[in-house]
């Protein structure tokens, strides 16, 4: 079901981000320059204006000083000459010669006038009168010394502005109208500026405005002092005065004791300043604009496009594969675009390859199907063998194959693995397949075919080979004669199978045998080629191991592959088991190997195990049990342990012959059963050939320890694990010990008591190795032990696990021998004898003997025996 | 009759006990229970070589009569020792430990059963420690199934 695409909201498309980074940078830009620039231009204007300020002042200042000491020098010459030579037309010459003096009078010491002149042209009728001289020395007093500094002051008629001074010289007062038009007419040339000049008396003099003067007015006295009190000569200040912020510069001319100053508003002097940054932050806001405007031009080209290959993408999501996006662009979102009309075509040929491949992928698992169709079940039964398989494939289909042919009286399997895998190599197993099927046809007619394996690779090779296929095929046959118990083989190059041969011992690498043969050529190679024949024998629990190169060949993280020697000790560590058991434990372990590293050739397992006819009675119950009938009797072979036996066969079910499963003599426990059964027999150490018997008769406890002492040490151990002495000695006490109880009827004793036996009855112990292990046989000749009471003690034994606190023994007897022996046979023969046999199995390793599941019988004689 | 030798030696109210022979329904306990004043008793089966079925019983018996205000403890006990313990409940109760005892381990190149004295420190999470041949430094394998051998150490 296709499901619809869920794309988010754009809540903040990409053009807004694009005007809005653009915007800011600008405006960020813009402002920080503006700050930098304007900054600068601002000090660099303070420097300018408080410079040209302080110029002003300067330049004012010397044509001040210029003009009055000017008219101070044409003084003293009038006086130098008024006193030489007295000559009134040279003085009135001189006085005539300097154009600034309007008036002059000379006193003498006693304040005499001795000489006096004026312009006539402007003083004709405004001569000052002496008395305003005389008072003038009373008011303002000259320092008498020949150096002393004239004073000056202003003299305010408005239709004649101009200054007074006085000077003593020569032991003369002089006096002298000065006039003050020229610096007026000066201060009045710069409209900017207000000028003034001041005296020592904080008078001004002069001022571009008159009326200033005429009113009187006194300079601000704080920045007066200020100005007194600097020891420069000229300089610039910034002070406010009624609510006005000035910029003052001063010039002094301490000869004449005068300050002349220039002043101008600071908003008057930045005016032109603030006008250019005024119109720097309107420009600026004019520049912002255009980029806002430009940025939206510009965003748009570029989102425009990513609009239209988001839409198109959509419609990709949306499962249209057909779209197309336009975009003409030859930028990078061109090429983009571009880019997403080939994805969506390369989209379109990869939906057609997928589907083709879908196709073929059907195909494959059709072939897998049919290719199933070729392998028998994965579990086998045949009457005289159990087969069990597995059969994996490193891809879809397989390379590797293998089946059987079952006869009266001749099993035939057949194993094979082609060259590579996948289909090609699947395709020649059919041909495998129909040749198994053919040669079960001829055989019909011709059932010594089944007996000739090189016969039958021959026709396999045939078959193979009209296939015209470059894949050729490793082939082992082997044919089994079932009456005989031989095997006959022949080998197309492949890995030899592994033959275990049982016995006694426990699982050794010298009981694997590979089925050797000259290796003829793969099938497949040639039309007519030759296959050695070779044969074999087997009996009953002999294991056969077909397989291919998978499985040995499989390599784990390490790289490292899982070889013959872990392969043989897999077969090694299960062929005491089942087919089923001996294939799983094989590849579990090589599975465990592997560790997950996936096996890059296909892996197939083929397990026999060979049994008796017997073993073709037994059913299986399921993984655990397997029941068998042996004249009525049932026979369960368990995989449980000792105590589930008795629990569940023994008490539960009431079967009174379990045999454990990994005997090692099960082939020959259930013939002697089946012998036992039929002849309704004893059961007891005669039928197992006891080599070196002993047989003592007890028939008291007296010294019984030592008596076991003595002949359990004369047993031959040789094919056991270090120590099975102890046990042999705990089950003899165990089952002597019983006995004695059982043939004296005691229910009570006092420890260290001695039992006799009566003189008619004793107890008889046979010891000795046979073939395969020790056995112990106790026989009483009273024949007091029933089945009910052996099964409910060792029933209560396994459930309890303690000893019972009653008189007489611990009712634990049963269940120790039980837990020690690897077979327990009670014999049963009521009234007449009761006959215990215990057997020890050879066993080089005690875990191995550990792991023995205990076998139990409980044989009652029916009737006479 | 009983085949069972105890020698037995009380030090610092620890009483040393060494059994010697067989345990069964003929064994007497009186010198261990004759023992006052004892709130350890240590126990060495080195030397037992059997118990059965009824020395089973008689030796819970014991374990019965000395109560649980003492402290008991086992040493070297032999395998058969260990196979009963594992058997049969009541054999370490509450107030009983097991200090050291045999374990069996095999030498596959010398084809040699080795009997090893385990403490019981060296088994952890019951599986079976390391161990080399003593007489030929040979790595040996543990020769039973852990999980049952070692049962006993809860």
């Amino acid at each position: 079901m296709a499901q619809s695409i869920v794309v988010r909201n754009v809540r903040f498309p990409i053009k807004f981000k694009l005007i809005s980074v653009i915007a800011l940078l600008l405006l960020a830009s813009l402002t920080l320059y503006s700050y930098y620039a304007l900054t600068h231009f601002k000090k660099d204007k303070s420097a300018y204006i408080y410079g040209s300020t302080l110029t002003h002042a300067e330049s004012n200042g010397s044509y001040i000083n210029t003009v009055l000491t000017d008219s101070l020098d044409g003084m003293y010459l009038i006086l130098n000459t008024f006193l030489k030579v007295k000559n009134e037309e040279l003085l009135s010459n001189i006085f005539e010669s300097n154009k600034q003096l309007i008036e002059l009078q000379i006193y003498n010491q006693n304040k005499k006038l001795v000489y006096g002149i004026a312009d006539k042209n402007l003083l004709s009728e405004n001569s000052l009168k002496e008395s305003f001289f005389l008072d003038l020395i009373k008011s303002r007093p000259l320092d008498l010394n020949e150096i002393s500094k004239p004073l000056i002051s202003t003299f305010p008629i408005k239709e004649l502005p101009h200054l007074l001074i006085q000077a003593y010289k020569e032991n003369h007062y002089i006096f002298a109208r000065v006039k003050l038009s020229n610096i007026i007419d000066l201060f009045n040339n710069d409209k900017q500026h207000e000028s003034f000049v001041y005296n020592d008396l904080n008078q001004i003099i002069a001022h571009s405005n008159f009326e200033n003067i005429l009113r009187g007015e006194k300079f601000d006295i704080e920045t007066f002092d200020k100005i007194s009190k600097s020891s420069s000569r000229s300089g610039v200040y910034r002070y406010t005065k009624d609510n006005i912020t000035r910029i003052l510069s001063y010039y002094k001319i301490p000869e004449l004791s005068l300050n002349v100053l220039s002043e101008i508003p600071e908003h008057k002097a930045y005016e032109a300043a603030n006008y250019l940054i005024d119109k720097s932050v309107y420009f600026g806001f004019f520049l912002l604009s255009i980029a806002i405007i430009v940025g939206i031009l510009f965003s748009k080209n570029l989102t425009t496009p990513i609009e239209t290959l988001f839409d198109g993408s959509k419609e990709i999501a949306a499962g249209n594969f057909k779209t197309k996006v336009n975009i003409s662009s030859s930028d990078e979102i061109g090429a983009l675009t571009d880019s997403f009309n080939f994805m969506s075509d390369e989209i379109l040929r990869y939906m057609d390859e997928m589907k083709e491949k879908l196709r073929l992928e059907k195909e494959v698992e059709v072939a897998k199907l049919v290719q199933d169709a070729f392998f028998p079940n994965d579990s086998v039964v045949l009457d005289h063998l159990d087969i069990a398989a597995i059969h994996e494939t490193a891809s879809e289909c397989g390379g590797d194959w293998w089946g059987y042919i079952d006869t009266n009286e001749q099993s035939v399997i057949m194993i094979a693995d082609a060259t590579g895998h996948g289909v090609p190599a699947a395709l020649l197993t059919a041909s495998a397949n129909c040749s198994l099927a053919m040669i079960e046809e001829i055989s019909i007619n011709d059932p010594d075919i089944l007996k000739s394996p090189s016969k039958m690779l021959q026709i396999i090779n045939k078959a193979v080979c009209h296939v015209g296929s470059q894949v050729l095929m490793t082939f082992f046959i082997i044919s089994i004669d079932k009456k005989n118990n031989k095997m006959t083989y022949a080998n197309a190059s492949h890995n030899p199978p592994i033959l275990y041969v049982k016995s006694e011992n426990t699982p050794d690498k010298k009981d694997l045998h590979p089925l050797m043969s000259t290796p003829g050529v793969r099938v497949g190679h040639e039309l007519n080629p030759e296959y050695e024949e070779k044969q074999s024998s087997y009996k009953p629990e002999d294991v056969l191991v077909l397989f291919t190169d998978g499985i040995i060949e499989g390599v784990n993280q390490d790289d490292k592959p899982w070889g013959n020697r872990r392969f043989f000790k897999a077969i090694l560590g299960s062929v005491e088991r089942s087919a089923s058991d001996i294939r799983d434990h094989i590849v579990n372990e090589a599975k465990s190997f592997f560790a997950g590293v996936p096996v890059d050739d296909d892996l197939t397992l083929v397990t026999l195990k060979f049994k008796s006819k017997n073993s073709s009675k037994i059913k299986e119950v399921n993984d655990e049990i397997k029941l068998t009938k042996i004249h009525n009797q049932t026979v369960a072979i368990s995989k449980l342990d000792d105590k589930e036996n008795i629990l569940t066969l023994l008490e539960e079910k009431d079967i009174s012959h379990i045999i454990g499963d990994n005997s090692p003599t099960l082939d020959k426990d259930l013939k002697i059963l089946e012998e036992v059964l039929n002849n309704n027999g004893l059961w007891n150490h005669t039928l197992y050939n006891p080599i070196d018997l002993q047989t003592l008769k007890i028939s008291t406890n007296e010294n019984l320890q030592q008596v076991i002492d003595e002949i359990t040490n004369k047993i031959n151990y040789e094919k056991f694990f270090s120590s099975p002495i102890n046990y042999i000695q705990i089950v003899t006490n165990e089952l002597l010990t019983n006995a004695l109880y059982n043939a004296t009827g005691t229910s009570s004793r006092v420890a260290g008591q001695i039992i006799k036996l009566e003189n008619e009855k004793s107890i008889e112990l046979n010891i000795s190795n046979y073939e395969n292990g020790i056995i112990i046989n106790v026989r009483d000749t009273v024949g007091n032990l029933t089945k009910e009471q052996i099964k409910k003690a060792l029933a209560r034994s396994a459930k309890e696990q303690t000893p019972e606190q009653k008189e007489g023994g611990a009712g634990l007897g049963f269940f120790t021998i039980f837990n020690y022996a690897n077979q327990i046979i009670f014999n049963l023969d009521p009234g007449k004898a009761t006959e215990v046999t215990c057997i020890f199995e050879n066993n080089k390793r005690y875990k191995n003997y550990r792991k023995r599941i205990t076998s139990l019988h409980i044989h009652e004689i029916k009737g006479n025996s | 009759m009983s085949n069972l030798k105890i020698e037995a030696q009380v030090v610092d109210e620890v009483a040393k006990l060494l059994l010697e022979g067989s345990i069964d329904e003929d064994s007497h306990f009186d010198k261990i229970t004759d023992i006052n004043g004892a709130k350890e008793y240590h126990f060495d089966f080195d030397k037992v070589k059997l118990i059965n079925s009824c020395g089973i019983r008689e030796w819970i018996n014991l374990l019965d009569k000395l109560g649980s205000n003492c402290q008991i403890k086992y040493f070297n006990c032999p395998q058969v020792i260990i196979e009963q313990m594992n058997m049969v409940h009541g054999f370490v109760p509450s107030n009983a430990s097991i200090e050291s005892f045999y374990a069996p381990y095999y030498d596959e190149d010398s084809d040699e059963e080795v009997k090893i004295l385990l403490k019981k420190d060296q088994v952890k999470d019951k599986k079976a420690p390391e161990v080399k041949n003593p007489s030929n430094g040979n790595d040996l394998e543990f020769d039973a199934i852990e999980e049952q051998y070692f049962s006993f150490l809860k």
